[in-house]
């Protein structure tokens, strides 16, 4: 092939965005979230970001991450393994650790790194994997790397599962895979039951909390404590990079688990620290979180149900999710970017999901009104999609 | 003889016709109607792992194998009873 051709081939269609001439994707900002960003001279409403609990801009936060940068400089300039494990890192991994509830736990520069890396340390050709359909591509992609049999389950479908372990007894080891909060449609999975399930058919369940850590649970500690589940005998991963408002993924459960990743998983042995500023800001924002939970997410919760109050009075189809996520039902993809560009227009900045992170025609704007946003900031928000009409 | 013959093997397309659109029908998110002429991506939104589910139980039931790399220029319904059919044939 030509170089010329080879280039040709990675044209990405963007037919759609100069149709509407409106491309959601890559917006440049010109600041940091704090409920409200600024697009070069113009300000708009953030019911984009995952900053639920608006601790992006926390003066607390910022205040230990500057005296941090002093003390430990800008970066550990290695890997844990090779470079050494900073006392803060160790520190934050116990901390999480018990915030969780699990027995230790070790951090990756991104979830993303976590979810692709875990399951070729864990998993192999004699093995089986079960995943919910609708899983974040991060576990898809780390479950296809384990080259192991593969089968998805319908979204949250106990019975189908069942199904699909029954005629699975011949595979050596089993696991289940699945999201707490489904970021898309904000549906939680029925974590609890499929705990139940693993114990009856000797499977380990691996679950991703990104969405659920910081957002679910009575103090904010996600699905295992909003569904009361005790002992959890799986692999737990989450993003430390949406409510926690900072960067890099954790992987939490039984200590010969974590001691075996820290030697085994390449994402994690083959990675640069994350930096010393970031540890430091998350030890703070989970004090600050086991302090104020309840407040935050009060306001969460409130700002989701007056904004779902509105969409509904305008006509607009949602998904009947119960976390403090709203996703619009768009339908196909150029509707979606449509619905996109009206609210963009209307100063509010949300995300279009489109295939192929989706279905063809099941396109989906999501908002998450984070509790950055006051009660004066919804009441703009309210005025502003009260102009925008919903597509039939 | 030859005539019943003919008859059972009429019975079993329609059965593996019948059996492979249930099949599909059991595999959706949402409930479609599902004919031969159903384009899976986008009557049906069936994704990639959606087919992955669909061919995993297709296995099951025929007890054939099935590559994922032979379902990717799969468009409509037919043709997958089509490539199904050609496999069940390989493997007698």
């Amino acid at each position: 092939m030509k170089a010329s051709e080879f280039y040709n081939s990675l044209k990405i269609d963007k037919s759609i965005a100069e149709k509407l001439n409106f491309n959601p994707y890559y917006i440049n900002l010109n600041s940091g979230i704090s409920g409200i960003v600024r697009i070069g001279q113009e300000y708009y409403y953030d019911l984009a970001s995952n900053n639920y609990l608006g601790l992006s801009s926390d003066k607390r936060i910022i205040e230990v991450m500057q005296e941090s940068l002093f003390k430990y400089g800008t970066s550990m300039c290695g890997t844990p393994i090779a470079t050494g494990y900073l006392d803060k890192l160790n520190e934050l991994e116990k901390r999480l650790a018990s915030f969780i509830g699990l027995q230790d736990a070790i951090i990756f520069p991104s979830c993303y790194q976590a979810n692709t890396g875990v399951f070729s340390s864990m998993a192999s050709k004699d093995d089986l994997i079960l995943v919910d359909h609708y899983a974040h591509s991060s576990l898809l992609q780390g479950i296809r790397s384990a080259g192991c049999k593969i089968k998805p389950f319908l979204h949250n479908n106990m019975n189908h599962l069942i199904k699909n372990l029954e005629k699975s007894s011949h595979f050596r080891k089993k696991f289940i895979v699945t999201e707490s909060v489904f970021s898309t449609e904000g549906t939680i999975a029925p974590m609890d039951e499929i705990s139940n399930i693993c114990k009856h058919y000797d499977a380990i369940p691996v679950l991703d909390d990104s969405h659920g850590i910081g957002v679910i649970g009575k103090t904010g500690r996600g699905i295992l404590e909003k569904q009361n589940i005790l002992n959890f005998e799986g692999i737990y991963t989450a993003s430390l990079g949406k409510a926690l408002a900072n960067i890099g993924g954790v992987i939490a459960g039984n200590s010969n688990l974590i001691d075996n990743l820290r030697y085994s998983c390449g994402n994690f042995i083959y990675s640069t620290a994350i930096p010393p500023v970031m540890i430091c800001g998350l030890l703070k924002t989970i004090e600050i979180l086991e302090n104020e939970f309840t407040f935050l997410n009060l306001r969460l919760l409130n700002n989701k149900q007056k904004i779902i109050n509105t969409l509904t009075s305008r006509g607009f189809k949602l998904h009947n999710g119960e976390a403090p996520i709203i996703s619009i039902k768009c339908g196909s993809a150029e509707n979606t970017i449509y619905s996109a560009r009206q609210f963009f227009e209307n100063r509010m900045l949300t995300t279009p999901f489109i295939p192929p992170s989706i279905p063809q025609n099941q396109g989906v704007l999501r908002l998450i009104p984070g509790a950055g946003l006051k009660e004066n900031d919804i009441t703009e928000i309210v005025k502003a999609i009260n102009k925008i009409q919903a597509l039939k | 003889m030859l005539c019943l013959e003919k008859i059972e093997k009429t019975e079993n397309i329609l059965n593996i016709e019948e059996k492979i659109i249930s099949i599909i029908q059991e595999n959706l998110e949402e409930k479609h109607p599902v004919t031969l002429e159903s384009d899976l991506r986008n009557d049906l939104t069936i994704d990639s792992f959606g087919t992955i589910m669909i061919l995993n139980s297709l296995e099951d039931e025929f007890g054939i194998t099935i590559d994922e790399h032979d379902f990717k220029d799969i468009v409509k319904v037919n043709d997958v009873i089509n490539h199904i059919k050609s496999k069940i044939n390989e493997s007698q």
